[in-house]
């Protein structure tokens, strides 16, 4: 729906909690849920100060107060953020949660140190008391100037017909009860299906004394479920997720019932599976899903501020051959709809998307605003952060690894006894060992050049810059996997996304079971 | 009561009326004020400056089966009205289920009566640059003992009070308040090629006297670095595993996730119909104390305000109880006891890791885990792993890239020896352990 934004903001001079309230309540009350409607070009301006009272003259004094102390650079985040989650289990859809988390963040830096406030009341006086704590970092006279805001131009990577806030409660809670419902009736041997939808609106600002000004909304659903299947006495389960950056609209047509197959199909085959045998062996990686190498192995490695500390192993590698020259990754905000897309990064910078292994060769960081400066190059759209109550950092958004020359028939076929792994649940790195980890749920051993046992719950684990050079072969199949995981760094959570084609390295360590 | 005790309650109870003005009688309530405030060093300067004060109410409705909750951080009186609306309106649109009931009042009896000492009032009088002294002290020495290899060194520093009041519509009431200090210091050295192995170790408390000194955390952060340096791949092979105190509570945490009814009824334990039975060599003891004077993890009530007490949980080797909440309690018709873990207190053993290294002889020491999971149906796990190999009884040089694999419920049953020192920076007090025959994967 597309309406007029004026009109939309006058009707909704409301309060934070009236926008959670159409979640669950019907039409007479919905029109408050206008807020966070967009004008299909998703970049809503204006909102906080119509409904908050932040407008560019209080974010203005804010920041001035900001720089009261000497700080070269401030910044205010202001987030509103709604997230439901919706449970099945038992049959029944008899759990449900909302969540609203409304608050700004203060930043102040001074070369690579940091001051951060943040607070949940948008008051004035409350907004002043963060600038000021944020400002203590510095040590100097004032660094105050005149302030001109300009807008940042950013891409609507989101397009969608209704926000998660417009979405009737009934069609929210459908989609756990088909789900859960499905997994059921999947198989006679199903006794469990635990299902959790979660969906979220996040309307967010950034301006700073640079004079950029952003304003984005982002949507985000998830859906993860767990099928248990008992036979002959024996019990397996499996987990599964999908998850985008859409509306309800993502869930139309197959969408779901690709989901259960695969997971019924999944919880299945581990009655067949057996855990691998244990030792180094050629590990062939599935496309998508098996992303997960290039996040833990790569990604973490080339995010800049290890690199600018010199705590990464790759910090000594830029400019250098690391791989085979088929081999280029990139990490990019800018594939529409992904989990990880984001028009902008939390500290302003529009999406990118960056190049970070260029036929074989490391050719950049993942960098945000500190990085940047201090290794004198362009922000990479990389900062990220958990919420308005934590400083951002370089982050990964969607990391894969671009298509290769190689046929994924032949890659299979080239392995004499190896494993071909295809899906993965989490992962782990070390960043100055370079050592990394990553967790199977499923997958087949490879003999003679076929897929033969199926296999399950192995860890596998390697060094980044040797599978980097131990990658010899690149499938022509790149793939972008649905399943987007959530990534962890110094407490803080934010939602990413892989993609990879089917990959050969010849070797990495299978944590599996020698009899 | 203090002012902010009186205004955390007043807003809450608010909320629990305003609720059952909307007809729903079954509220539980709780809300929470924090302050953290946090200073990390670099390079003998201030990295970051951190400082904030946060709130939150969450309030859960029962309304004949139907159940939902709701949480914000917006205390204006002004958005109350509309955010009780929203959790009114979602808890009706759910599908009964008979089990969603408040705890039974008999639980919230007999609440102890003991000062548990989680709050440390000297906190107001930390001053910023005590902060920054502590931090500054823990970057500075640890660069020092390591010398010339450091590359990075950081020191950081942590406070936070925490106040808490919790009210069910069915007659509970409670407040705790808590303080917590925690120091860090973490350091990388420069390794043979482009290696470059961190080392990381804090120090947390209730009380500020019992932090760790700042040198002592230094001290640790490099120790614990220096064992990861020159670390090589060894042989695939089963050999005696010996987890250090630190690495240990993740073997125990799979134990206590499948000692769950929420696990148990969802179909996600290995553990189910294990209760009095062997789950674990008869050596192994694990008592849940809740009532531990500055424990991390203790508490007078738990989140349903059942009152606290003492729960053996696995009595040597033998399961005693599980971890049973009001809804997962009803679901498999057992008794709750409470819902999740205080302080998690593993029976000592009376040997120190030196000695149990030389009892073992031959093992691999395990320091630290590197990502892997476990299969909680099945009870299948495998984890990365990093230490130091072992030879007659002596450390012989660090090892990495490895994994561990196999079945829990044989793992616990493999256990052979249990040290006497546990990390008193957790509510898990769990000592080193030693466990016999464990198939590791490597070159």
């Amino acid at each position: 729906m597309k309406i007029d934004r004026r009109e939309m903001l006058r009707s909704t001079a409301g309060t934070l909690a009236v926008a959670a309230t159409p979640l669950w309540l019907p039409a007479t009350v919905a029109d408050a849920a206008d807020k966070l409607k967009t004008e299909g070009n998703n970049v809503m301006q204006g909102y906080f100060e119509e409904n908050f009272g932040v407008g560019p003259e209080l974010i203005r004094k804010t920041l001035s107060i900001a720089l009261q102390s000497g700080g070269e650079y401030a910044e205010i985040f202001l987030q509103h953020r709604v997230r439901d989650s919706i449970g099945f289990e038992d049959g029944r859809v008899n759990d449900a949660s909302v969540n609203v988390d409304l608050g700004a963040g203060v930043r102040v830096l001074v070369g690579d140190q940091t001051g951060y406030a943040f607070t949940e009341d948008l008051s004035p006086q409350a907004l002043a008391k963060a600038a000021t704590t944020a400002a203590s970092i510095a040590r100097k006279s004032p660094t105050d100037r005149p302030l001109e805001f300009n807008r940042v131009e950013i891409p609507d990577l989101y397009p969608r017909q209704r926000v998660w806030l417009d979405v009737p409660a009934k069609e929210k809670l459908a989609l756990a009860s088909t789900v859960g419902e499905k997994i059921l009736a999947g198989d006679p041997s199903m006794i469990k299906a635990n299902v959790r939808v979660q969906n979220e609106d996040e309307v967010l600002l950034v301006a700073n004394t640079a004079g950029d000004w952003v304003e984005d909304t982002r949507p985000l659903t998830r859906i993860y479920a767990t099928a248990v299947a008992e036979k002959d006495g024996r019990r397996e389960s499996y987990l599964h997720r999908i998850s985008a950056r859409r509306g309800i609209d993502y869930y139309a047509g197959s969408q779901l019932d690709d989901f259960v197959k695969h997971l019924v199909a999944r919880a299945l085959q581990q009655f067949e599976a057996t855990q691998p045998p244990a030792g180094a062996m050629p590990v062939v990686l599935a496309p998508g899903t098996s992303g997960i190498l290039l996040h833990e192995a790569m990604g973490h490695g080339f995010e800049a501020d290890f690199n600018r500390k010199g705590v990464s192993i790759y910090s000594n590698m830029m400019g250098k051959k690391i791989a085979a020259d088929f081999v280029t990754i990139y990490d990019s905000g800018t594939i529409a709809n992904e989990r990880g897309a984001i028009s902008v990064d939390d500290e302003g910078t529009p999406g990118k998307e960056t190049v970070l292994v260029k036929d074989g060769r490391l050719v950049s960081y993942l960098h945000d605003r500190i990085s940047s400066q201090q290794l004198k190059t362009e922000p990479t759209g990389n900062g990220r952060r958990q919420s308005f109550r934590y400083a951002p950092i370089p982050r990964m958004r969607v990391t894969a690894m671009a298509a290769g020359p190689h046929d994924p028939e032949e890659i299979i076929k080239s392995v004499k006894r190896g494993i071909y792994a295809e899906n993965f649940s989490n992962g782990q790195v070390m960043i100055g060992a370079g050592d990394y980890s990553f967790y199977l749920r499923s997958g087949y051993l490879i003999e003679d050049g076929k897929l033969t046992q199926p296999i399950k719950d192995a860890n596998l684990i390697g060094n980044g810059p040797d599978t980097l050079l131990d990658t010899v072969m690149v499938g022509n199949d790149m793939e972008l996997a649905q399943d987007g995981g959530t990534c962890g760094k110094d407490g803080q959570w934010v939602p990413v996304g892989v993609g990879i084609p089917t990959v050969k390295v010849s070797s990495i360590t299978v944590g599996g079971v020698n009899s | 009561m203090s002012t902010e005790l009186k205004q955390l309650k007043s807003f809450t109870q608010q909320a629990v009326e305003g609720v059952q003005r909307r007809g729903i009688t079954g509220v539980r309530a709780v809300s929470s004020n924090s302050r953290r405030v946090s200073v990390g060093y670099r390079k003998q300067r201030p990295e970051k400056v951190e400082e904030a004060s946060s709130q939150s109410l969450s309030l859960q409705l029962y309304d004949n089966g139907r159940y939902a909750s709701c949480q914000t951080s917006d205390f204006r009186p002004e958005a109350l009205p509309a955010f009780l609306d929203t959790a009114v309106a979602m808890c009706r649109a759910m599908t009964p289920d008979e089990d969603r009931v408040l705890p039974s009042p008999d639980l919230y009896q007999n609440r102890p009566k003991v000062d548990l000492q989680a709050n440390d009032a000297s906190l107001a009088q930390l001053a910023p640059q005590d902060r920054h002294q502590i931090a500054a002290t823990i970057e500075a020495k640890a660069r020092e003992l390591a010398g010339k290899q450091a590359i990075e060194a950081n020191g950081d520093c942590e406070d936070s009070h925490s106040l808490v009041y919790q009210v069910h519509s069915n007659g509970f009431e409670g407040t705790r308040e808590g303080t917590q200090f925690w120091t860090y210091g973490s350091i990388t050295l420069q390794d043979e090629g482009e290696k470059r192995p961190a080392g990381w170790f804090g120090s947390g408390a209730r009380m500020r006297a019992d932090l760790a000194a700042p040198e002592e955390v230094a001290a640790k952060t490099v120790e614990v670095a220096q064992a990861r340096l020159a670390a090589q791949r060894i042989s695939t092979r089963k050999t005696v595993m010996i987890a250090e105190n630190r690495a240990a509570r993740r073997l125990v945490g799979f134990l206590i996730c499948a000692a769950n009814a929420r696990s148990i009824h969802r179909k996600e334990s290995f553990l189910e119909g294990q209760l009095d039975k062997s789950v674990a060599s008869e050596m192994v003891t694990l008592t849940d104390n809740p009532l531990l004077p500055r424990g991390l993890g203790s508490r007078l009530f738990d989140g349903e305000g059942i009152s606290a007490k003492t729960m053996p949980v696995v009595e040597q080797g033998v399961l005693k109880n599980c971890y049973v909440g009001t809804y997962y309690g009803r679901k498999l018709g057992m008794t709750p006891t409470t819902g999740g873990t205080s302080n998690l207190l593993m029976e000592l053993g009376d040997k120190s890791l030196d000695e149990l290294m030389a009892d073992a002889g031959n093992a691999l020491l395990v320091r630290g885990f590197l990502g892997g999971n476990s299969n909680p149906t099945t009870g299948d796990f495998s984890l990365g792993v990093y230490g130091t190999l072992i030879e007659n009884g002596q450390p012989k040089h660090a090892v990495a890239e490895m994994n561990i694999a196999g079945r829990l419920q044989d793992l616990w049953q493999q256990l052979v020896a249990i040290g006497n020192d546990p990390d008193p920076s957790s509510s898990m007090l769990i000592p080193s352990l030693v466990f016999d025959d464990v198939q590791f994967a490597g070159a």
